[in-house]
């Protein structure tokens, strides 16, 4: 099994490092004035609070990159993620309908990639993927979707030629 | 050789999109007799005359442009729709990739002998359209489907025979009839009703009239009720309006279901494109023994304009007694009678979710606390307000623990040869059966409790023509997960 990019556990540690400076800064100070009655007390439980949050958001992307795995063949694609609920989703190849590459701003500075796999009937995503890991699949993926295409195209053209010939003879 | 939309569409999208200026402006037309001619308000008047006709003239300019270079081509290798002034669209459709034609006329769009053909791909990607509309009159769509029909090897036929009343009307196979209909508006309302009646007759024992007067419980409960009656008039719209003459005939290779009056719509189903079918009962549907039966066909969903995303799958029977649909289902859709089960859910105890355990701690413990608070300090309004509690709690756990044991009831699975029956739900019970081919993906979800009793819960993604093609099953054995491995093999 893969795992993606060790850059995931910086780049969500950094958003959770925002969020709590912004509750540090913004969140903390809010309450305390709305309950001026309460100042002591609400100030030492928002802290503990926090601390508590911190701790959780500290752990969250070393565990997040611990479960989040997938591996590939010519036959599937299996992603395994979910840290207390664990999810693992099997794909055939054969089912396949195109697939996408996005790289968002943050992304592009830590040179990662995000694979969203398109079947009929749904999407699927792999979040965190390293460019040259990105490229590895994309192509695997894009071989099969060609020898697909070529398949159903010779297939077709069989067909056609089959009901043609018979038109012709009746 | 191109071919333009009927004009009347210029006509029909300026009414459409500009009904409420045109009524403005016919009013601000009409001659005032408390305005002075040569007062102010007589000059702002006239302003706001001028303005409104020049936002309608703009509308019909912009209608007009969108006509003038909107054109379709019916070529011999596939169909071309060119439409949009800004954002142009280039849709090209091969006839090998077309699934179903359906015809649309609503009641405005017979004013104006407008008809829409729309030519359905059923694909559900993003990045493709997955439907064409031609904007014609009636005339030139029995000629379109007569063309498509032509390179299609006579796979629409039927489209247009039905439009000309070719087919016989008493050779229907189903009727909506007027005791099914008026099940559909009792059967879909009594919900609501029983619901009131719950809570309005059974709010007195808690003694909530300390907190709320006579007066507010009196017209709490008058809301209520007239929100019941508006709900009744919706049920009887659709039952009476929507579905007027609803039937369904059978053709050598088609379902053609036709209904309505104020919009009159027929669908055109081939066999082929069939996906799934799913069988729906609520606890009263399941108590008066009537069903609801929806079909998931490529190019059959019910969507509104404005709403894209919320597509629905069509419909097929909306109300049906059990007897009539064993009948009609061997009939029409032999493929898709639901199987039995074969792997049911054993366990009632890992339904109950997470925050049902925490909401039952939280009320545990704070009931003993206020008890023992009472208990040393007696205060009545303090006991008043636990027996309230008590009794809104108490209901929660009672729905909570009916609704665990419906859903264990209800859970199954069953898989043969080529289908897949399921069943899931607790109130509203799903029996849904499809093909092997169309299940997409599978995803199964199990937490370190599951793992100790060898369950878990699948997601199962199926190949569908609407968006919620997610079927979500709980708490079945492990060994599913094999064999539904081996249907994506």
């Amino acid at each position: 099994m893969t795992s993606i990019s060790k850059k995931a556990i910086v780049i969500q540690l950094l958003v959770f490092l925002l969020f709590i400076i912004l509750i540090c800064v913004f969140g903390i100070p809010l309450i305390i004035n709305f309950l001026p009655k309460f100042k002591n007390i609400t100030l030492i439980i928002s802290i503990i609070l926090t601390c508590i949050l911190s701790i959780i958001c500290f752990i969250y992307p070393f565990l997040y990159y611990k479960t989040y795995k997938y591996i590939y063949n010519n036959k599937d694609i299996f992603i395994k993620y979910g840290i207390f609920i664990k999810h693992e989703v099997t794909i055939p190849t054969t089912r396949l309908q195109d697939v996408q590459l996005i790289a968002g701003p943050i992304l592009q500075i830590f040179n990662l990639k995000k694979i969203i796999i398109s079947t009929a009937g749904s999407n699927f995503k792999i979040n965190y993927l390293s460019s040259k890991a990105s490229k590895e699949l994309v192509e695997h993926l894009e071989d099969l979707l060609s020898n697909k295409v070529e398949n159903k195209k010779t297939l077709l053209l069989e067909k056609v030629k089959a009901s043609k010939s018979s038109k012709v003879t009746s | 050789m191109k071919n333009k939309f009927s004009f009347n569409l210029v006509l029909y999208k300026t009414f459409k999109k500009g009904y409420v200026y045109i009524i403005l402006f016919l009013l601000l037309l009409l001659p005032d007799a408390f305005i002075d001619k040569k007062s102010i308000l007589n000059m702002l008047q006239n302003i706001l005359t001028a303005s409104v006709f020049i936002v309608l003239c703009v509308v019909f300019l912009y209608n007009f442009l969108f006509w003038f270079f909107s054109s379709y081509n019916i070529a011999e290798e596939g169909i071309t729709v060119k439409s949009g002034l800004f954002n142009r669209r280039h849709n090209y459709l091969s006839y090998n990739r077309i699934n179903t034609l359906n015809r649309n006329q609503s009641f405005i769009q017979k004013f104006f002998r407008l008809e829409i053909l729309k030519v359905e791909s059923g694909s559900v990607s993003s990045s493709s359209n997955n439907s064409m509309m031609l904007y014609i009159t009636t005339r030139k769509v029995n000629g379109v489907i007569k063309k498509l029909d032509f390179y299609t090897d006579s796979k629409f036929s039927n489209v247009n025979n039905e439009k000309k009343k070719k087919l016989d009307k008493k050779a229907f196979i189903y009727k909506f009839s007027k005791k099914e209909k008026f099940m559909f508006v009792l059967l879909n309302i009594l919900a609501f009703i029983i619901f009131e009646l719950l809570i309005f007759f059974l709010i007195p024992l808690a003694d909530i009239f300390v907190y709320i007067s006579f007066k507010v419980y009196i017209s709490g409960l008058i809301a209520f009720f007239s929100i019941t009656l508006l709900i009744a008039a919706v049920l009887f719209y659709l039952a009476f309006i929507k579905y007027y003459n609803y039937l369904i005939f059978k053709t050598d290779n088609n379902i053609i279901i036709k209904y309505g009056i104020l919009n009159s719509v027929t669908y055109n189903l081939p066999f082929d494109n069939i996906k799934g079918c799913r069988v729906q009962n609520n606890i009263i549907y399941r108590l008066f023994r009537f069903r609801i039966v929806t079909l998931d066909v490529v190019g059959y969903k019910e969507e509104s304009e404005k709403f894209k995303r919320l597509v629905k799958s069509g419909i097929m029977f909306p109300t049906i007694s059990l007897i009539q649909y064993k009948t009609i289902s061997n009939e029409l859709i032999p493929n898709f009678s639901t199987l039995e089960a074969k792997f049911k859910s054993k366990s009632m105890t890992s339904f109950f979710s997470f925050k049902f355990i925490v909401l039952l701690l939280i009320y545990v413990v704070s009931s003993i606390i206020s008890i023992l608070i009472l208990s040393f300090n007696f205060d009545p309004n303090g006991v008043t307000y636990l027996v309230t509690t008590s009794y809104l709690y108490i209901l929660y756990v009672v729905i909570s623990v009916m609704s665990v044991y419906l859903l264990r009831k209800n859970t199954s699975i069953n898989i043969v040869k080529d289908k897949i029956s399921l069943s899931y739900g607790g109130f509203i019970k799903n029996e849904v059966v499809l093909f092997k081919n169309d299940v997409i993906a599978v995803n199964k979800i199990d937490d370190f409790f599951k793992k100790r009793k060898n369950k878990a819960s699948f997601k199962i993604h199926v190949r569908s023509n609407y968006f919620n093609n997610i079927i979500y099953i709980k708490n079945l054995d492990i060994k599913v997960y094999d064999e539904l491995l081996t249907i994506l093999k």
